[in-house]
């Protein structure tokens, strides 16, 4: 399939199968036989490709179908049934599945996913510290790697909203990149998530210590220019100090904000966000 | 250095996996996988996907391991846009000197697409051959250079990443007609833009403004708003909003209602400085592109 597709592109690019033949030092049966998945293909030979038809690891999930690995697939739909407002039945039976899988396949990706259901579903139910206790004990179990993949980037941008500041604080301080254009945009996009679920679980819960901790720890975060998502977060990270002076005149730069958001982009989900974010600010 | 088995091998110790273990998951034999730690030139894809999925990392996470030889035209693009940024920061100083620079790399990279038969090295350094004429101020060479690598990229169906990033940096120094072209096939092509594509359709569309603005005609600057207008903004899309809100204070400027074009230009340039809190931030300064070429182009004609 993918050796068939990535055919397809070379086609459409006009690029001639001889050099691509001599850069993957094999002959044109055997390119023939790699495309239609006769031969199966090696890595070395799939990046040769990938370089030669001008495409990036990046690009692929969406160019090559079948490409996002199962596991990927996995936790997105586990995030969009959490997102979604279930029930404790729906988390249930969600978290048999996960677990089953688990045993069927020996990936502890599943067992994660698993005791991610769990916490949302303890907290659910009622039990507070319960569920912090299982949301510690499955963030130490994510913290074993020095960086953190997307997979585990994903389940702590859920996490994150039972973990204590600490904690918090700890995996927005490893996630950063030390340069500007580090991040692919699907990392960006998982980490937009995770720092708003921080901050709106911080000015809930979190103490008036923690709150003034905020900004230095968002505004850290080097984004590119093109995220607005995190523009409009940091934004508001300033008129926490100012709250805390004048209450006020905070709200009067928060509703300025808005009102410019709102006209710029009034579908955008960020001024949902910025809303709850104010509303959390605004109980203290 | 970094090889696919040795990113492997630590990703696997960091997340206290036994090898044992994940060869079973591979579908390979312990022997098997410890070879490939130390060799990785034969590992299979499909070996390499599922050990991925084992140890929950994606093609995006292995990117950022990935040492330079395995993707050479990627690791070049990079080096390219270094130098790009490096030699505008200090251009006006030295011009000789960073122009040298362009066309040792413009060299190597000729030598490089002639040795490894990849035509994306070629692309590059036309690209870059586009930004040497832009810096020696020959506009005509700009655009026929432009207009060169056009010609080369804009026939496929699928633009990566790669391609689009050479087209938008050239889009502004071809005619409004070509432009049009490139817009109208980035948005229509099947399937789905790549991330770095959606990221780009906000410029794509401003460099077609621009473009329409520099016929001076006015039709062509009411089709492109036309255009603009039409479409509907991503939710959270505010470079493509602003353009889109933009509109209206030209369409007025058009109609020589300018004092009232202008007021509503200031609020809409008040709400972007009211998100980003900074002048220089790309959405700021998008917009303000844009209404300097209209005034400055002022575009009256009418056939």
């Amino acid at each position: 399939m993918i050796g068939e597709t990535l055919n397809q592109i070379r086609k459409d690019k006009q690029i001639k199968t001889a050099p691509l033949c001599q850069a993957l030092d094999i002959s044109p049966a055997t390119y023939a036989r790699l495309v239609n998945g006769q031969t199966p293909m090696k890595l070395s030979q799939f990046f040769a490709l990938l370089d030669h038809l001008r495409l990036a690891p990046s690009d692929i999930t969406l160019a090559i179908p079948g490409m996002p690995l199962p596991i990927e697939v996995e936790a997105d739909e586990v995030l969009e049934l959490l997102i979604g407002a279930p029930s404790l039945s729906d988390l249930k039976t969600a978290e048999t599945a996960l677990r089953k899988k688990a045993q069927q396949t020996g990936n502890a990706g599943y067992t994660q996913l698993a005791s991610l259901v769990r916490v949302e579903a303890t907290a659910l139910a009622g039990a507070t510290a319960a569920s912090t206790e299982q949301a510690v004990l499955l963030f130490h179990d994510l913290d074993q790697v020095p960086r953190f993949s997307t997979f585990d980037l994903r389940l702590l941008s859920e996490l994150i909203a039972f973990l204590p500041f600490g904690d918090g604080k700890a995996i927005l301080e490893k996630s950063q990149s030390a340069a500007l254009n580090a991040e692919t945009q699907l990392r960006e996009r998982i980490l937009n998530r995770l720092y708003l679920q921080f901050m709106q679980h911080i000015l809930a819960t979190g103490s008036v210590k923690e709150i003034k901790a905020l900004p230095p720890l968002i505004t850290r975060r080097m984004v590119m220019g093109t995220n607005i998502f995190f523009v409009l977060a940091k934004r508001f990270t300033t008129f926490i100090p100012v709250y805390f002076r004048d209450p006020a005149q905070a709200q009067g730069q928060f509703n300025a904000l808005l009102a410019a958001s709102r006209r710029l982009a009034p579908k955008a989900a960020i001024n949902d966000e910025l809303t709850k974010l104010w509303a959390g600010l605004a109980k203290r | 250095m970094n090889t696919f088995g040795s990113t492997l091998e630590n990703w696997r110790q960091a997340r206290g996996i036994p090898a044992k273990d994940l060869a079973r998951q591979i579908g390979i034999s312990t022997a098997t996988y410890h070879r490939s730690v130390h060799d990785s030139s034969s590992v299979r894809l499909d070996d390499a996907v599922n050990a991925l999925n084992a140890l929950r990392y994606s093609f995006s996470d292995l990117q950022e391991t990935l040492p330079p030889e395995t993707l050479p035209l990627q690791a070049a693009l990079s080096d390219t846009e270094h130098l790009v940024v490096d030699v505008m920061q200090v251009y006006y100083r030295t011009q000789k000197k960073q122009l040298r620079r362009l066309q040792k790399q413009i060299s190597a990279l000729q030598e490089q697409g002639a040795a490894s038969g990849n035509s994306g090295f070629t692309l590059l350094a036309d690209f870059l051959t586009l930004f040497q004429s832009e810096l020696a101020q020959d506009l005509t060479a700009t655009e026929n250079a432009a207009e060169h690598l056009y010609q080369k990229i804009s026939q496929q169906d699928l633009l990566t990443s790669f391609e689009q990033q050479l087209l938008l940096a050239s889009a502004v120094y071809l005619p409004f007609e070509r432009v049009q072209a490139i817009f109208s096939h980035m948005l229509n092509a099947p399937g789905e833009p790549t991330d770095t594509g959606r990221g780009q359709v906000a410029t794509l569309y401003r460099q077609f403004l621009q473009s329409a603005i520099h016929t001076r005609r006015r039709a062509a600057v009411l089709e492109a708003c036309n255009q603009i207008e039409s479409r509907e903004a991503g939710h959270a899309d505010y470079a493509f909003s602003s353009l889109k809100l933009l509109c209206r204070p030209i369409r007025l400027y058009l109609n020589d209602r300018r004092e009232l074009a202008t007021r509503l230009f200031r609020e809409l340039q008040r709400d972007c400085l009211t998100i980003t809190g900074n002048p220089n931030h790309a959405l700021n300064q998008g917009i303000a592109m844009v209404w300097l070429d209209l005034v400055t182009f002022d575009p009256k004609e009418e056939a």
